[in-house]
C-alpha cells in the first residue's frame, strides 16, 4: 500500500505532467472506444454525444462551429430547472475551461430585469463547468450578488435606490442569497451571521444539491480540441489561479506556495467546481492551515478535494461533511493531522481535532477517496468532529463562559471568546464579552476567523494594557491613577512625521488604547492585500493585513508583534479623533462637553457624518446618555450615541423619514421615553417596558431596519407607559397592529397595503405552539368578541381596506365590557393618530391650537415661531405664554429680551408638563408667573455664570446662554433657574 | 396566580421561572398550548408577565411529569435526547422545529413556516413559485444514522423575509442551527410588479 503520506513514495500527489497525463488519457480513450451516448436534458436539450479521437479529428470545421454554438448557446440560457449548463461533450468541456479561464466573471454586466419567468431569462454569465446548476430541493438558483456585496451595500448606506431604503437589485429579483453555514453550536444551537468575503451561493450551492455529473476522468488540457479554442498546456496551473484569482480577488493575497497548492487540486480533480475554492481560501488563513506542515498542506487541500466530490458531501438530505469542512475552514474547529502508528483514526479534544496520518485505517480510507469512496473518510472525520463538543463542554473554560449570562446570551461571538481565552487564558472575559455584545457592523459582518482575530487583539491589548501616550494618566474618573504605565511599543511618533503635526496633548492621545478600543473610538479590523505591508492606519481604524505570514503568525501565537503594531499605530488613530474634536470645538455647545462626551461624538460623526451635530449635542445632555453607569466601559455609551448618530446619518437626506423619526427621538432627548439599553437576545429585534425601549445589540447589521425598529418601539411606549397597567391579549393584540402600521408608514412613507396586514396578522395569530403569540391565538380560540374583532378587520382587508389604528381603538372603546379580555378603556384613552405621522407641516395645527389660546398676533414673527417650536417640540403649555404675555415685564422689554423670556418660560413650562403639579419645575414657573422672582438679562463674556439669583432676582447670562442655544432650547438652563429658585437639585 | 389551580408540571414551570428571573408569581400568567396529534405525555406551556408591558414571553415544555427549563444551558438537549430517543413515539418534523422555536429562537419576529398558502400573501407566492419553482415550504426530517437533520422554512413578519434553516440534532440532542437561504419577499414581489 502506498503512503500517501509521504512525498517521497507517492507521486501521484507532486505536480503531474500534464502532457504526460494528456498522453495517457487520451491512450486509454483509444482503447475504449465506446458507441456515442445521446442525452437529453429535462429541458429538452439535446447534450452531445461523447467523441472519441478519431470522431474527433474527422469533425469538419463546419460541424465543429455548430457544436460550438450550441455549447454557447446551452451555456447562456438559464432553464427553469436548472440542470447542469456543462456539455456531456468531453471536447466541449475542454473548450468550456478553456472559455472560463479566459473570461472573468465580474467582467460580465449583471443580468438585466426584464422580469421574465426563469425559463426565458438569459444569463450572461459564460458557461461555468461544475457549476452547481441542479435543482436546488425544488428552489431554483438564480445569480444572486455576493451576500457581501449586498452586506456591504447596507452597511456603507447605499441600499437607498428603493423608497423604502432597502436594497433592490436592477436586475430580475435577486432576492435570494444563500448564507453560509453558522457557527459552531455545543450544546446549543448558535445561529451565527455569515457575512463573508466570499461568495455565500456558491458554498451552499457546493454543499447543496449540487449533482456531480458522472463523467470520465478526461484531461481538460489536451492539444488537440474540437473547436477554435486556445489550447491549454503547461501553465494550466497559472490559468487555474488566474481564473481563481478573478473569482476570489483575495486567493492572490495568499503566498505563493499556498495558492500553487490549492491550484493543483483543481487541476487534479477537474470535475471540482471553482465555487469550492472559497472553502480552501478560507481554511488557509485559519491558525489550524498555519500549524501544518508544507506537505501537510497540499495533502489536506487534496483531501478536501477528494470530499468535496463525494456524494455525500453533496447530498443534500445529509450535509454534516459539508458542515464539518465549513466549520474547519472557518476555524470553528482546529483541524491538525499528525502520525502515529498506533490503531486510533485520530485525537479530539475541546477545540478541534486531529487526524491520523499513520494509522493504517486512515491511509486506507484516503487512498479509497482518492479513488472515488470518500465514504470512510467521511465516517472517520465525522466521528472525530462529532466529539469537539461534548468535550468542549465539558472543558472548565467553557464552562466558566457559560455560567456567565452575558455570554450564553450572545448570539454572535461565543466560539471566537471562547478559541481568544483557550489561547489567551488571562484575558479579560468580561471585556471580550462586552465587546461581542456590543458589536460593530464591521465584527458581525467579518468571518469566524476574523472574529476570532479581532477578539485575540483585544485581549492582547487588554492584557498589556497599553498605553497610548507615555506616562501616568489620569481620567476623570481616576481610572489609570496609581498604575505606572507600560508601553510595549515605540510610543507615538512616527519616523518621517514633524513632532509639530502630532498634537500629543489631544484628549483622545491621552486615554489608555485598551479604553478607547473597547468603547470603539479606535477600532482595529483586518484587510488583505499583497502590499508588502502588515498593517495601515486609515483615519481612527488600525487595519492589520492578515495576508502577511507574520501578522497570521503572531494571531496564532503571542499576539506580541501584532500589538505593538497597533501600538505604534494608536497615536496616529487617536490623533484622528482629536482633530475631529477640534474642528467640533467651533460650534457652540460642543466645547463645554465633558472629554469623553466630545470623543464619542467625535467618533460617532466619523462613521456618520451627516447625523446633525445639534441633535448628537442635545441628546448628550440627556439623562438617557448620561445615566447609564459608568461601569460599561463605555461601549454602551458609544454605542447608543452611534447609534442615534446613525439614524440621524440615514435619514438625513429624506426630510419625511427623517421627520418621523425625529418625533421619536426627541422623546428619547427629552427623557420622554427612556431607552433601557440593548437586548442581547437574539429572539428580540426591540421591546419597550416601563416607559421605555430597548434595542438589540445587532442594530448595526442594519442600520435602517434598527430606525425601522426604534420608530416602532416609540409608538408601543408611548401606549404602554408605566402608569398604564396591562390591557389584555386584546389591547395587546391592537397595540400590535397599531405599531406593525407605524412601521410601514415609516418604512415605505406610505401606508400598508392590505396584503401586508393580513400576512401580518396571520403571523401574529399564528397557530403553532412555538408562536411567540400563543396567547393571542389562545385568547382569539376562546373569545368570540376577539374573533368577531379579527374578523372584521378581516372583511376589511377582502375589501382593500386597511383599518387606520385611531379607528381601531374607536372599535375598541365600544368594546370595554364585553369581554374579560378587555375590561378597562384605560389602554384606549389617549388618540392614535401616529405621533410619528406628524411631520413639520403639522405646526399649523399647533398654530391653530396656540393661537386660540393667546393673542398670537401681538407677537413678532420670530416670538411666534419660538412659542410654536417649544408647544410643538417641547410640549410647552401655550397658557403659560399667555400668562407671560400679560406681564409688564415682557410687553416692555426689548426684542431680544423678550425672545428670551419665552424660551426660559417655555423651559420651565416643558418640564413642568412631564413632570406634573407640584413638581419643582412647576414651583418655580409660579414663582415667576406669580412675580416673586423676576428675571434680568445680562451679557457677559468674562462670567461663565449661566444665571445666578440675587435678591429674588434671576440674573440670565445671554453672552453664555447664546452659547448654549440649540433650536430653542438651551441645555442645562432648567436645572440651574429650578435649583437657585426653590433649592431643589435634580 | 391561584396555586390550587396548578397541576404540578405547572408549579414546576412556575417554580422555574421565577427561580431564574426572580419575579412574583401574582404577575405571571401560564396558559397551555393545546396540541393536535402531539404524542401523550408532551405538554407546553406559555408564561407571559402581567407585570409590566413588553413582548417577552416564555415557552415551557414538560415530558412526562419533567420540567425542561428555556434558561439552563443543557435544558433543550436533554429534552431533545429524551423525546428522540422514545420509543413510545416519534416526532414529526413539524413537532421537531416547534420544540426547536420554543428554547431557540434565532432570530426575532420568525414564525414558523408549514403551509405556504395560509402563511404567505398571494403575491408572495406567485413570486416565489415564479422565480424560484418554490411551491412546498413544509419541514422536512431526515434520520442520519444516529444523528438527525430538520430542514424549516421561517417568516419574518416584518421584514418579510423567508429563511431556510438547517438543524443538525446530534446524538444526545446537541443541536446545530443554521440559515442557507434567504428570499427578501419584498425584493422578489417588486421585479413580479414590473412586469
Amino acid at each position: 500500500m502506498v503512503d500517501i503520506t509521504n512525498p517521497g513514495l507517492a507521486p501521484s500527489y507532486n505536480s503531474i505532467d500534464l502532457e504526460q497525463q494528456t498522453t495517457n488519457i487520451e491512450t486509454s480513450d483509444a482503447n475504449t472506444t465506446t458507441e456515442p451516448e445521446v442525452e437529453k436534458s429535462n429541458s429538452g436539450i439535446i447534450i452531445n454525444p461523447k467523441l472519441g479521437e478519431d470522431e474527433e479529428l474527422g469533425i469538419t470545421d463546419e460541424e465543429k462551429r455548430k457544436e460550438k454554438k450550441k455549447v454557447d448557446e446551452e451555456a447562456n440560457l438559464t432553464s427553469r430547472y436548472l440542470k447542469p449548463r456543462r456539455s456531456f461533450n468531453t471536447n466541449a468541456l475542454r473548450d468550456q475551461l478553456s472559455q472560463r479561464l479566459q473570461q472573468s466573471p465580474y467582467q460580465q454586466s449583471t443580468p438585466k430585469s426584464n422580469n421574465q419567468p426563469a425559463n426565458q431569462i438569459q444569463s450572461s454569465q459564460p458557461i461555468q463547468i461544475n457549476e452547481t446548476s441542479e435543482q436546488l430541493d425544488g428552489l431554483i438558483q438564480l445569480q444572486s450578488l455576493p451576500q457581501t456585496e449586498r452586506m456591504s451595500d447596507n452597511l456603507m448606506g447605499k441600499s437607498t435606490s428603493s423608497s423604502d431604503g432597502f436594497v433592490r437589485n436592477s436586475g430580475k429579483p435577486n432576492a435570494v442569497i444563500f448564507a453560509k453555514p453558522q457557527g459552531l453550536s455545543t450544546q446549543s444551537s448558535n445561529s451565527t451571521q455569515s457575512g463573508q468575503n466570499i461568495d455565500a451561493l456558491s458554498q451552499a450551492n457546493a454543499k447543496g444539491a449540487f449533482s456531480s455529473v458522472v463523467n470520465k476522468a478526461i484531461s481538460l488540457f489536451g492539444e488537440k480540441s474540437a473547436f477554435s479554442q486556445p489550447t491549454l498546456t503547461g501553465n494550466d496551473r497559472e490559468q487555474v489561479k488566474q481564473a481563481l484569482t478573478t473569482k476570489y480577488p483575495i486567493f492572490a493575497t495568499l503566498p505563493m506556495a499556498v495558492q500553487n497548492s490549492i491550484a493543483e487540486v483543481f487541476v487534479n480533480q477537474p470535475d471540482l467546481p471553482l465555487d469550492t475554492a472559497k472553502t480552501f481560501i478560507q481554511f488557509a488563513e485559519t491558525n489550524s492551515f498555519q500549524k501544518l506542515s508544507t506537505t501537510d498542506k497540499a495533502t489536506v487541500f487534496k483531501m478536501f478535494g477528494t470530499l468535496m466530490q463525494s456524494p455525500l458531501f453533496n447530498n443534500f438530505n445529509d450535509g454534516r461533511i459539508g458542515q464539518l469542512l465549513n466549520d474547519i475552514a472557518e476555524g470553528l474547529i482546529d483541524f491538525q493531522v499528525y502520525r502515529s502508528s498506533s490503531s486510533e483514526t485520530g485525537k479530539s479534544d475541546t477545540t478541534g481535532f486531529a487526524l491520523n496520518l499513520g494509522s493504517q485505517e486512515v491511509t486506507s480510507a484516503l487512498n479509497t477517496a482518492l479513488k472515488g469512496d470518500s465514504s470512510k473518510l467521511v465516517s472517520i472525520l465525522l466521528n472525530l468532529g462529532k466529539q469537539v463538543p461534548d468535550l468542549q463542554a465539558q472543558d472548565p473554560t467553557w464552562k466558566g463562559l457559560m455560567s456567565q449570562s452575558e455570554f450564553k446570551d450572545l448570539s454572535v461571538g461565543q466560539q471566537e471568546i471562547y478559541q481568544t481565552v483557550k489561547q489567551f487564558p488571562g484575558a479579560d472575559t468580561k471585556k471580550l464579552i462586552e465587546y461581542a455584545q456590543l458589536p460593530s457592523a464591521k465584527f458581525l459582518a467579518a468571518t469566524t476567523s476574523d472574529r476570532t482575530n479581532e477578539l485575540k487583539l483585544v485581549a492582547a491589548v487588554n492584557a498589556t494594557n497599553t498605553m497610548v501616550k507615555e506616562g501616568e494618566v489620569k481620567e476623570s474618573t481616576g481610572e489609570m491613577a496609581g498604575q505606572p504605565p507600560k508601553t510595549t511599543g515605540s510610543g507615538l511618533r512616527l519616523a518621517g512625521l514633524s513632532a509639530g503635526r502630532l498634537d500629543a496633548s489631544g484628549p483622545t492621545q491621552q486615554m489608555p488604547l485598551d479604553k478607547l478600543i473597547q468603547e470603539g473610538t479606535v477600532n482595529v479590523e483586518f484587510y488583505r492585500a499583497n502590499d508588502g505591508k502588515k498593517n495601515i492606519v486609515d483615519g481612527n481604524n488600525i487595519k492589520l493585513n492578515i495576508a502577511d505570514p507574520s501578522v497570521q503568525r503572531s494571531l496564532s501565537t503571542d499576539g506580541k508583534l501584532v500589538t505593538g503594531a497597533i501600538n505604534r499605530f494608536s497615536g496616529v488613530a487617536a490623533q484622528s479623533i482629536d482633530e475631529k474634536i477640534k474642528d467640533l470645538n467651533n460650534t457652540p455647545g460642543f466645547k463645554k462637553l465633558d472629554n469623553e462626551t466630545k470623543r464619542l461624538i467625535a467618533s460617532a460623526l466619523k462613521e456618520h457624518p451627516n447625523a446633525d451635530l445639534k441633535e448628537l449635542l442635545k441628546f448628550s445632555e440627556s439623562p438617557n446618555y448620561t445615566e447609564i453607569p459608568p461601569d460599561k466601559n463605555n461601549r454602551e455609551k458609544a454605542q447608543l450615541m452611534r447609534m442615534v448618530a446613525s439614524l440621524l446619518h440615514q435619514y438625513a437626506d429624506n426630510p419625511k423619514q427623517l421627520a418621523m423619526l425625529y418625533n421619536s427621538l426627541q422623546r428619547l432627548f427629552n427623557n420622554d421615553i427612556k431607552f433601557n439599553g440593548f437586548i442581547n437576545d437574539s429572539k428580540y429585534a426591540s421591546n419597550n417596558q416601563g416607559g421605555g425601549v430597548s434595542v438589540n445589540s445587532k442594530w448595526v447589521e442594519n442600520e435602517r431596519e434598527a430606525a425601522t425598529a426604534f420608530v416602532t418601539e416609540v409608538n408601543h411606549a408611548l401606549y404602554e407607559r408605566p402608569n398604564i397597567s396591562w390591557g389584555g391579549t386584546i389591547a395587546f393584540f391592537a397595540n400590535e397592529y397599531r405599531a406593525a402600521y407605524t412601521e410601514v408608514l415609516f418604512r415605505t412613507n406610505a401606508e400598508p397595503e392590505p396584503e401586508h396586514m393580513r400576512q401580518f396578522i396571520n403571523g401574529l395569530l399564528n397557530t403553532q405552539p412555538s408562536s411567540v403569540y400563543a396567547h393571542l391565538r389562545n385568547t382569539m380560540d376562546r373569545d368570540p368578541v376577539f374573533s368577531n374583532l379579527v374578523n372584521w378587520i378581516s372583511e376589511k382587508l377582502d375589501n382593500d381596506e386597511v383599518i387606520k389604528p385611531e379607528e381601531l381603538r374607536q372599535t375598541l372603546l365600544g368594546m370595554v365590557g364585553k369581554s374579560p379580555n378587555i375590561a378597562s378603556e384605560e389602554p384606549f384613552k389617549q388618540s392614535w393618530f401616529i405621533d410619528n405621522e406628524s411631520p413639520f407641516p403639522d405646526a399649523s395645527a399647533v398654530l391653530a391650537e396656540v393661537s386660540r389660546q393667546l393673542h398670537f398676533d401681538k407677537l413678532s414673527t420670530k416670538e411666534q415661531a419660538i412659542v410654536i417650536n417649544l408647544v410643538r417640540k417641547y410640549n410647552a403649555d401655550p397658557q403659560v405664554f399667555h400668562q407671560l404675555m400679560q406681564m409688564p415685564k415682557f410687553t416692555e422689554s426689548e426684542e431680544t429680551n423678550r425672545a428670551w423670556l419665552l424660551r426660559v418660560l417655555g423651559g420651565l413650562s416643558s418640564e413642568a408638563s412631564k413632570e406634573g403639579k407640584g413638581s419643582p419645575a412647576h414651583r418655580t414657573l409660579t414663582q415667576i408667573l406669580g412675580g416673586k422672582v423676576e428675571i434680568e438679562f445680562y451679557q457677559s463674556e468674562t462670567d461663565s455664570r449661566l444665571q445666578y439669583l440675587e435678591k429674588n432676582v434671576l440674573n440670565i447670562n445671554l453672552t453664555e446662554g447664546q452659547n448654549l442655544l440649540i433650536d430653542d432650547w438651551v441645555i442645562g438652563l432648567n436645572d440651574l433657574i429650578i435649583e437657585s429658585v426653590i433649592g431643589t437639585k435634580k | 396566580m391561584s396555586q390550587q389551580s396548578l397541576t404540578k408540571e405547572q408549579e414546576g414551570v412556575i417554580e422555574d421561572i421565577v427561580r431564574y428571573l426572580g419575579l412574583d408569581p401574582k404577575c405571571l400568567e401560564l396558559l397551555t398550548i393545546p396540541l393536535t396529534d402531539w404524542p401523550d405525555g408532551i405538554s407546553v406551556y406559555y408564561i407571559l408577565r402581567k407585570d409590566r408591558h413588553g413582548r417577552i414571553f416564555y415557552h415551557y415544555i414538560c415530558f412526562d411529569g419533567e420540567v425542561y427549563s428555556p434558561f439552563t444551558p443543557d435544558g433543550l438537549e436533554r429534552l431533545l435526547n429524551r423525546l428522540l430517543s422514545s420509543r413510545r413515539f416519534t416526532l414529526t418534523a413539524e413537532q421537531l422545529v416547534n420544540v426547536l422555536l420554543m428554547y431557540k429562537r434565532p432570530e426575532p419576529f420568525m414564525t414558523f413556516v408549514t403551509d405556504i398558502e395560509k402563511d404567505l400573501s398571494p403575491s408572495s407566492r406567485h413570486a416565489l413559485e415564479y422565480y424560484y419553482g418554490l411551491t412546498d415550504l413544509t419541514p422536512k426530517l431526515t434520520e442520519l444514522e444516529e444523528d438527525y437533520k430538520l430542514v424549516f422554512w421561517t417568516l419574518n413578519i416584518r421584514r418579510e423575509i423567508l429563511k431556510r434553516w438547517n438543524a443538525f440534532i446530534y446524538e444526545g440532542g446537541r443541536l446545530r442551527l443554521s440559515e442557507d437561504i434567504i428570499i427578501e419577499l419584498r425584493d422578489a414581489r417588486l421585479g413580479q410588479q414590473s412586469i
